[in-house]
């Protein structure tokens, strides 16, 4: 229907601002123009016109003067005051504003940066439309009853088992990565992030197709549909579908869809899938029914309204039905999680996740810092208005005798605390904006403030509302709270209480503050202390070329004389090919190894790594009992070498034990003939594993050369060319081993970072109360200190006097800081295999640094008033 | 006084008494064939009366004005001789005007 009033909204303005002098004529004579104006041109021209008109009526003479605008409110007169006394008082005190500006505007910053990294953390895989009903299903291996491994992508099977025998599951996806080099013409690239999908795979995340469609295109056997940027990548800005990529240099493969870029808030990494069929074609149809081989992500969809735990306490008893018999005889258990799509990124570290996930608890615990830092800041601003107080207090008295109603003064300074604060907001964005692209550094994300976001809004208003509450309304009751009469006599009695409180406060900053700064110390030192462990082997050093994936029958050929040709350079040591390489996890993971005369039940699981003769040389690894692989031996191929804590799962009291005896290894026999020290194949985070090597000499996931020259990139660029000539097709890839390993500590290093930077902050805004707080105390003892000087008083006695109160303030914090830190980072601690012990030192070095800081802002102040002319002050008032 | 004053101030006189700033306005609008707009009429008549050509009393609310008064503008003698003058300047130019030919 049509509207046939003036807008309500272009009155209501009229109504506020224009004076009552004037508003009859001009709304009078507004609305019959506009109904005029409607029968002419009709109503929704003239509402529109009715706009344009009150805003045509805006004339000073005709808005309401201030006084009238306040006639109707005295609320608003009184607003007008508040602001001007709060105004004239940040001013007077300059010093004061802007230590709590700065302060409040620091914590701020780092609020709002740290809330916009949560809040990217937790967006993770929000995206998909059916996010909440789709499930990611965990596997774990149990032998003998223990935990062996848990698998991000479990077996093949279960997926569509579940989705056959439950009329709750409507659909599953099924897939597992393919990494090769894929090629179109002269093009070839390494892609890390392909996979084989089932055809439902886009039905069921929202990764929109720009071309193809959903239920269709990854239906066929060898058939492909690849990214946005994958397909600008090979074609250009050719059309993508249609084409033929070429994978490891054999399959060809038809494009028969793109899609948009998957999100970098998505647990999933892909650049290129391919139909699921395709690998069904080439390994064989059992692996829709395989229980036992690992290394298929399966996701099922759930029928609205299923609660997950229920039916994740359904799958026992089906697995039991199913594979109750062969695991049992095995002695084996395998267990299955539902994990929410949308929490895997927070929740999720199992084996061969997509990417490295997130930390869910490290998310948690940088939140609740971000929220100690604005304590911290909101306590300056309690503190310091609390301590000037004194100042304040004649100001309210006068206003209560001239009849100021306490709910009006705490108003009044209420008004203040939100000036401050939303000036320090205002100063915070700014901060933000500056500081966002070094934090994205230092986080690794792609962070960005968006303005449109209601969400944004909402939390910087939040935070004001907060803030000025929280630190506005305890001094606002005490100031409010004086005696008048008290007042203007002039007794002033600070009240024991209110300094409780403010030294109560002052404990917990520094106990913040200590506590991160331990916190810092020690992922420091564990991280040092990780990184400077003998390894039990050479990382340094180290070029890691990968393998080649596009390969014939001359491969074996083509292998030696590359290997030969490398070795015949000064600048290389050895060369030696394996299928992994230390700094990862060996992504071969073999179940049903046992000792020949052993029983199924005893079989376990291992780590394999297939490497040639030269390995163990090259890797500088320590053989503790039998040999080596040996290139003269010609059935070598069927003997292994261990770790150490492969002998002791394997049940071998001693390593001399194991040697010569015959293993059961996936059908063949196999016999020990060496043993290897632990050394760390992974970082220092985890404990040995257990380790079996195979004799592969043509190894071809990576080619290990040991180098010493000065002039790398010559060195380099000698290998390609020697690479281009061996393996054509193949692309150059390599990497520094130790770089490689060192990524492993990529997030406790972040996350020392980020505490580091945090620790520093907190200090800095505790500080500045501190600073604010010691030069209030000394003006205040101006007099007592002139005294004292003049009976006699050194500068040192003078000094000690004032800053004795801080550094029992300081000492009192130290005392609760060092058994909470201890807590905390126990716990943390209690995360690594290898860790540091916490010694003495790491609490009493922050401790120190602390006191020695906090003694140095104070002492600013107290030499000032240590140092001046007694005469002076006493001269005071 | 300008040449819209001049025509407001005609207007007030014309309407005797039922003279307000809608219908002024609506006068004008077909009258002169020109379009105006309320605000600069109120503004011209404001400046009327502070040169104390026109004198104005509120009343005569309607239901279509929201229940608002009017205010109601009335010429003064003053606005009166005012407007006289500038009709005699205009007269006495025109007799003096020659006979031109086009």
């Amino acid at each position: 229907m049509e509207n046939k009033k003036p807008p309500d909204l272009a009155d209501a303005f009229l109504e506020w601002y224009c004076s009552k002098e004037f508003i009859d004529e001009v709304q009078g004579d507004l609305h019959e123009w506009f109904h005029h104006r409607a029968k002419k041109q009709g109503y929704r021209k003239a509402r529109l016109m009715y706009f344009l008109d009150v805003i045509r009526f805006l004339r000073s003479y005709r808005v309401k003067s201030i006084d009238e605008l306040s006639q109707h409110s005295n609320h608003i007169a009184m607003l007008r005051n508040y602001l001007t006394t709060s105004w004239r008082s940040l001013i007077k005190n300059k010093a004061f504003s802007i230590i709590n500006i700065l302060g409040l505007a620091v914590g701020m910053s780092s609020f709002l940066l740290i809330s916009l990294y949560v809040t990217h953390e937790r967006s993770y895989d929000q995206f998909h439309e059916n996010g909440e009903n789709v499930y990611r299903l965990k596997l774990s291996r149990y032998n003998d009853g223990i935990l062996s491994t848990e698998w991000a992508a479990g077996c093949s099977a279960i997926g569509s088992a579940l989705n056959d025998n439950f009329p709750e599951v409507l659909d599953y996806v099924r897939m597992t990565p393919s990494n090769a080099v894929v090629s179109y013409r002269d093009k070839a690239f390494r892609e890390e992030n392909a996979c084989y999908a089932s055809e439902s795979f886009f039905e069921h995340f929202t990764i929109p197709l720009i071309e193809g469609v959903d239920s269709s295109v990854l239906v066929k056997p060898y058939t492909a549909v690849i990214s946005e940027t994958t397909a600008k990548k090979y074609f250009g800005d050719e059309p993508a579908v249609g084409k033929t990529l070429r994978h490891n240099g054999t399959r060809d493969f038809e494009i028969t869809g793109v899609f948009k870029d998957v999100p970098t808030n998505s647990h999933f990494n892909m650049d290129m899938l391919f139909s699921f069929e395709t690998f069904v074609d080439i390994v064989g149809d059992d692996v829709y029914t395989a229980w036992d081989w690992d290394g298929f992500y399966n996701y099922i969809v759930l029928a609205d309204g299923t609660d997950p735990k229920t039916f994740e306490s359904k799958i026992p008893d089906f697995i039991q039905k199913e594979r109750g018999e062969q695991l049992t005889e095995q002695n084996h258990m395998i267990e299955f999680e539902l994990q929410p799509v949308t929490d895997i990124h927070l929740t999720s570290d199992y084996m061969m996740e997509f990417k490295p996930n997130g930390d869910g608890e490290a998310t948690n615990f940088l939140f609740i810092i971000s929220i100690f830092i604005i304590a911290i800041a909101w306590v300056n601003y309690i503190n310091l208005a609390t301590a000037k107080s004194m100042e304040r207090s004649r100001e309210v008295g006068i206003r209560k005798v001239m009849g100021s109603m306490r709910s009006q003064l705490i108003r009044q300074f209420l008004v203040e605390s939100s000036l401050l604060n939303i000036l320090a907001l205002t100063l915070s964005i700014a901060v933000v904006f500056l500081m966002l692209p070094y934090f994205n550094q230092l986080s690794g994300r792609e962070l960005a403030v968006d303005f449109t976001s209601l969400k944004f809004w909402l939390t910087l208003g939040v935070l004001l509302l907060t803030g000025a509450m929280f630190s506005g309304l305890y001094p606002a009751f005490v100031l409010s709270g004086f005696k008048p009469v008290a007042i203007l006599k002039g007794k002033f009695i600070n009240s024991s209480k209110g300094n409780y409180l403010r030294k109560g406060l002052v404990v917990f900053q520094f106990l913040a503050s200590l506590v991160l700064m331990v916190g810092t110390l020690t992922v420091f030192q564990q991280l040092r202390y990780m990184r400077n462990q003998d390894l039990g082997v050479k990382i340094d050093q180290t070029l890691v070329i990968q393998g080649p994936n596009v390969t014939d029958s001359s491969y074996d050929d083509r292998l030696n004389t590359f290997k030969q040709t490398l070795t015949s350079f000064a600048e290389i040591q050895s060369i030696t090919a394996s299928t992994a390489v230390p700094g990862t996890q060996p992504p071969w993971n073999a179940g049903g190894i046992r000792l020949l005369e052993q029983g199924q039940t005893e079989a376990q699981q291992y780590r394999v790594v297939g490497a040639d003769h030269d390995f163990v040389d090259a890797y500088d690894l320590d053989l503790l009992a039998g040999r080596k692989f040996d290139k003269e031996r010609v059935n070598d191929q069927s003997t292994v070498l261990m770790n150490e804590s492969a002998t002791e799962l394997m049940g071998f009291e001693s390593i001399d034990e194991a040697l010569n005896r015959d293993i059961f290894f996936w059908g063949d026999t196999f016999s020990i003939v060496g043993v290897l020290k632990d050394y760390h194949q992974e970082s220092l985070k985890k404990t040995f594993e257990p380790l079996i090597f195979r004799l592969i000499p043509n190894a071809s996931n990576f080619y290990s050369v040991s180098i010493s020259t000065n002039d790398i990139p010559y060195l380099i660029e000698k290998i390609e060319d020697e690479w281009k000539a061996e393996f054509p097709g193949n692309p150059f890839d390599f990497f520094f081993l130790d770089d490689h390993y060192d990524q492993q500590y990529k997030s406790e290093i972040q996350f020392g970072k980020v505490f580091g930077l945090f620790a520093g902050l907190a200090i800095f805004i505790a500080c500045l109360g501190l600073f604010g707080l010691a030069s209030y105390m000394t003006d205040q003892r101006t007099k007592e200190i002139g005294v004292r000087k003049i009976l006699g008083a050194s500068l040192a006695s003078v000094l000690s006097l004032l800053s004795k109160d801080f550094v029992r303030l300081i000492l009192v914090s130290i005392l609760f800081a060092i058994p909470v830190s201890w807590f905390v980072m126990d716990d943390w601690l209690s995360g690594f295999a290898n860790q540091i012990n916490l010694s003495w030192w790491i609490f009493v070095a922050p401790s120190i640094l602390i006191l020695v800081i906090a003694l140095g802002t104070v002492a600013f102040q107290t030499i000032r008033a240590g140092i001046s002319n007694p005469v002076d002050s006493l001269r005071h008032e | 006084m300008g040449e819209f004053e001049e025509l407001v101030l005609l207007t007030v006189a014309v309407l005797n008494g039922e003279a307000y700033g809608i219908s002024i306005a609506k006068v004008i609008e077909e009258e002169a064939e020109r379009a105006v707009t309320i605000s600069t009429i109120h503004n011209v008549l404001y400046r009327l009366e502070k040169k104390g050509f026109v004198r104005s009393r509120l009343g005569g609310a309607t239901a279509e004005r929201g229940g608002r008064n009017k205010r109601i503008f009335s010429i003064t003698t003053t606005g009166h001789a005012a407007l006289t003058q500038s009709n005699k300047l205009r007269n006495r130019l025109w007799n003096l005007m020659p006979e031109l030919k086009f």
